[in-house]
């Protein structure tokens, strides 16, 4: 063999060390793999279909008393983003999460925004499709709102604004933030409850 | 505040969101299944694509939920983000989510279970977030507390300063009322111009005066009033 | 019975852990091949993942004849293959970054013969059939007959590539040199 080549062959069967952590997580795959076995349909779907214990939504015990559909209205002027910048557009929130007396998950979702000409809801629940779950503006022209059933845990959503300065991506100034997604963009969490306590 | 479960079937529009997400956690096991209209990671780029399959499929194999994974995806994609950055995030956060588990043990929710990963990611370190081990019975959910926490981080409130608090609430025995109320107020504390972290002790502190220690307001056993739970 | 054939037989009769027996025998020897053909770690190991879960799924299938090497080894090149298949075009002079930031742009790296960055590009701008004939060849040292088996591929088409990639590599390091 050539001797050049020699030289490649030889650095290339020098051993490499792999990642010990690799060799675990694999492992651990491999145990997942073989617990008690269903048939593979069923034990595909199964984890689709597995009751999820429910968290009351962040309406906690007023609304219960009172039936409340709404948690209150916050009216803030001006929003302040956590690096200290401002929007100066009134916006007006509700985050509404009625408890019904059946097993329902309905929330209404409300945006203040006079000037936007489209207002979009997107979060986990819609895949995140602008075009999926389009906001109604109201009568009086500064709403927008929709009424959305939800799987009862947790989600986290955003509103899509479209104006004349182009398409916003903005979080629900009364609801919790959900923390920075990796993508820039600020997102809020709703948890939806079901059953009255 | 009581939870109960409810078994029931999915409603039409989340049985179309839980089919794309079956779809995706199992195409790696048909290798023939094509590309479908209704298969929305077909828009990533397929190196990218085949590295997600993967990684839901490894969170399968671990029984980790894979919904936040692909939501975490179809999130990047309609945000038109770069595909790899896409795969490095939800590639994070499956890391976190095993994190959470094993933090939290096996018994999560769903819902609880995110919110721990994102608690993790937010900067929360594993071993604070094991302080929400104690006390968790399973009757009070985790999830309420963990979204305030994250979302003081986010509003700037130092890791530090609102793990503790939260924690010292958990501890005492805060239901999903005072946490959510507790939030409220802090929030709009920092909106009239307070500094974050100084409005969350104040009202901490506020909070601490209403609820009496070791007190479990959703746990039908009675507690010592004096007993710590420490 | 070899001890491959012994542990697939345990793991089928529900040891899990025989399972772990051949992966501590041939994960790194597969990483080598694997890092060698991909190039970076990351899609290495996404390849040896693929292929030891879908070896453990498929053991029922593994035939007593055939060598367990060589049935494993036939998975792993096959998913090496798609995940080679699967990267666009762009990416397929993968650079390393480490490598970029270790060598100067405008510097060619001096050969030390200890030099894997050096190695692992020089293999990388192989053709990847060329590439991977010659790593099955000379690093994991199979011969044609069991390289036919697991590839399909002709004797003597292998031995073309092999010799193939054997001039180009030479070329590239004289090439080098000459800088």
């Amino acid at each position: 063999m050539d001797p050049l080549v020699q030289r490649i062959v030889q650095e290339a069967r020098r051993p490499v060390a792999p990642d010990p952590a690799a060799k675990a997580r694999l492992m651990a795959a491999i145990h997942a793999e073989a617990r008690p076995r269903q048939s593979p349909r069923r034990r595909r779907w199964r984890w689709l279909l597995e009751p999820r214990p429910l968290a009351l939504s962040p309406l906690g015990g007023f609304a219960v008393a009172a039936g409340l559909v709404g948690i209150g209205i916050a009216t803030e002027l001006v929003r302040t983003y956590r690096d200290g910048h401002t929007t100066g557009e009134p916006r007006v929130l509700v985050a509404a999460a009625p408890l019904l007396p059946v097993h329902d998950t309905v929330t209404k979702f409300v945006l203040v925004a006079p000037h936007a000409t489209r207002v979009s809801l997107v979060g986990d629940f819609n895949d995140w499709n602008a075009s999926a779950t389009p906001m109604q503006r109201t009568p009086t022209g500064g709403t927008w709102s929709v009424t959305v059933h939800l799987a009862p845990g947790r989600h986290v959503y955003a509103f899509e604004v479209a104006g004349s300065n182009g398409t916003q991506w903005v979080a629900d100034p009364s609801a919790p933030l959900a923390p920075e997604d990796g993508f820039g963009a600020p997102n809020s969490v709703v948890l939806v409850g079901g059953s009255a306590s | 505040m009581m939870l109960s479960s409810v078994r029931r079937s999915p409603a039409p529009v989340l049985r179309a969101a839980m089919v794309a997400v079956a779809l995706a956690a199992l195409a790696p096991l048909h290798a023939s299944l094509r590309a479908q209209e209704t298969d929305p990671l077909a828009r990533l780029d397929p190196n990218s694509r085949f590295a997600i399959e993967l990684v839901l499929d490894s969170a399968h194999a671990l029984g980790i939920p894979t919904r936040p994974l692909t939501s975490k995806t179809l999130l990047g994609i309609s945000r038109h983000v770069d595909n790899r950055r896409i795969v490095a995030v939800v590639r994070g956060l499956f890391t976190s989510l095993k994190e959470a588990r094993i933090v939290l043990g096996p018994s999560l929710s769903e819902p609880e279970w995110t919110a721990a990963a994102e608690v993790l990611q937010a900067g929360v370190s594993p071993g604070v977030l094991a302080k929400f081990r104690q006390n968790h019975k399973g009757k009070q959910q985790l999830a309420m507390p963990l979204v305030v926490l994250a979302d003081l981080i986010t509003r700037g409130v130092p890791v530090d300063t609102a793990s503790s608090a939260i924690v010292q609430l958990w501890n005492r025995g805060a239901a999903d009322g005072d946490f959510y109320g507790l939030w409220k107020g802090v929030e709009q504390d920092i909106l009239s111009g307070q500094n974050p972290g100084a409005a969350l002790e104040q009202r901490v502190r506020e909070s601490i005066g209403h609820i009496p220690p070791g007190s479990k307001l959703s746990s039908p056993s009675a507690r010592e009033p004096d007993n710590p739970s420490q | 019975m070899s001890d491959d054939a012994a542990d697939v037989q345990r793991v089928l009769s529900g040891d899990v852990d025989a399972y772990a027996k051949l992966v501590e025998r041939y994960y790194d020897r597969c990483a080598r091949f694997a890092i060698r053909m991909l190039g970076n770690r990351d899609d290495a190991e996404d390849a040896l993942q693929a292929t030891f879960l879908r070896a453990y799924r498929a053991l029922g299938r593994y035939q007593e004849r055939d060598r367990f090497s060589a049935w494993l080894y036939r998975i792993l090149v096959n998913q090496c293959r798609s995940i080679a298949a699967r990267r666009t075009h762009r990416e397929r002079v993968f650079v390393r970054e480490e490598a970029l930031l270790l060598n100067a742009p405008d510097r060619t790296p001096a050969w030390t013969g200890e030099d894997e960055e050096f190695v692992q590009r020089v293999l990388n701008e192989l053709d990847p059939l060329l590439r991977e004939a010659f790593l099955l060849k000379y690093v994991e040292e199979l011969s044609y007959e069991e390289m036919s088996a697991l590839t399909g591929a002709g004797v003597s088409a292998l031995k073309m590539r092999v010799k193939r990639a054997c001039d180009r590599l030479r070329e590239r390091w004289e090439y080098i040199r000459d800088d």
